[in-house]
């Protein structure tokens, strides 16, 4: 698991780039869906973490996405559906570089046991790139202020 | 209406049916400490991984001792491995996922070893990162209406 920032950022970004299909919030917060619902069990509740290790699997991420849609005004359901399920599944996708001693993510639950990652960054790694996000996030915070100012218009002759 | 709250049965039934599965059928799917100690001469030989809970419980001359919820397993490293150097920044307590051969004299031949050292670092980012979009999307009551 990169940190929540990490992937907050980058889905943010992929957002942004794909040109406002999705909505903003809901692909953030299905980005962040995985970690909320699995990772306090592991940490502080071992015993019971099995429970929640679906949330943490496309089979699982699918269902609860659709589930959440249905509290959602049915014009706007397939938008809410399709960005939680992009955000989670991006989630899932950044895991998959990490490489772990263990073996790496149930990607086919409930089908298969078989585990599976590319293993090509340690799971600190992003943690390392902090201050590269953090001074990104300023920057881009910065541009966007500026841009958003509202300058005094050009007197006409 | 009717549809709604059918869907809405199914997928609760759904998760939940996944959630039991996984609950049941999921520790079988990973070694344990106290599984290897208590069928080692079927362990003898095999390559073990474990990574979850595991601490360091006490650093010995030729290795240390690991502990996963109350059960504890001797390992050893080999300096040729180059690990001696990891070895030497391991603290008592650090949390650590490990791969190695067991052996049914007793202990398990270290291959590999992660040190979870930032582990506090990352769960307060992430802890820190979810309670700020949760701040920002209280504060912005138009998350439903313009999704």
């Amino acid at each position: 698991m990169p940190d929540l920032l990490s992937h907050v950022a980058i889905a943010y970004g992929a957002q942004r780039c794909s040109g406002r299909r999705l909505s903003t919030p809901w692909v953030l917060i299905g980005t962040i869906i995985p970690d909320v619902l699995s990772r306090p069990f592991n940490i502080l509740f071992p015993s019971v973490s099995w429970f929640f290790m679906p949330f943490h699997t496309p089979a699982g991420l699918l269902l609860l996405s659709a589930l959440i849609s249905e509290f959602v005004p049915a014009s706007t359901r397939r938008l809410v559906v399709l960005s939680l399920v992009s955000g989670a599944f991006l989630h899932l996708f950044l895991d998959l570089f990490q490489k772990h001693t263990g073996g790496g993510y149930y990607l086919f639950f409930p089908f298969s046991w078989n585990k599976f990652e590319f293993g090509l960054v340690s799971p600190e790694a992003s943690l390392y790139l902090f201050p590269i996000w953090l001074s990104v996030g300023i920057y881009l915070a910065l541009r966007w202020s500026l841009l958003n100012q509202t300058f005094p218009k050009t007197p006409s002759f | 209406m009717i549809y709604t709250n059918v869907r809405l049965i199914f997928y609760c039934l759904a998760l939940l049916g996944l959630c039991v599965y996984s609950a049941l059928a999921g520790p079988q799917q990973i070694t344990t400490v106290r599984a290897v100690q208590e069928n080692s001469a079927w362990f003898h030989g095999r390559e073990l991984r474990l990574n979850s809970q595991i601490r360091i419980s006490q650093l010995l001359d030729d290795g240390f001792v690991i502990e996963q919820r109350r059960a504890k397993m001797h390992v050893r490293t080999l300096e040729k491995q180059g690990l001696t150097n990891m070895q030497n920044s391991l603290q008592v307590g650090d949390f650590v996922s490990l791969r190695g051969r067991w052996h049914s004299d007793g202990y398990l031949l270290l291959e590999d070893l992660h040190i979870q050292k930032i582990r506090l670092g990352r769960i307060s980012l992430s802890s820190l990162t979810v309670l700020g979009l949760l701040v920002l999307f209280l504060y912005n009551t138009r998350l439903l209406k313009n999704a």
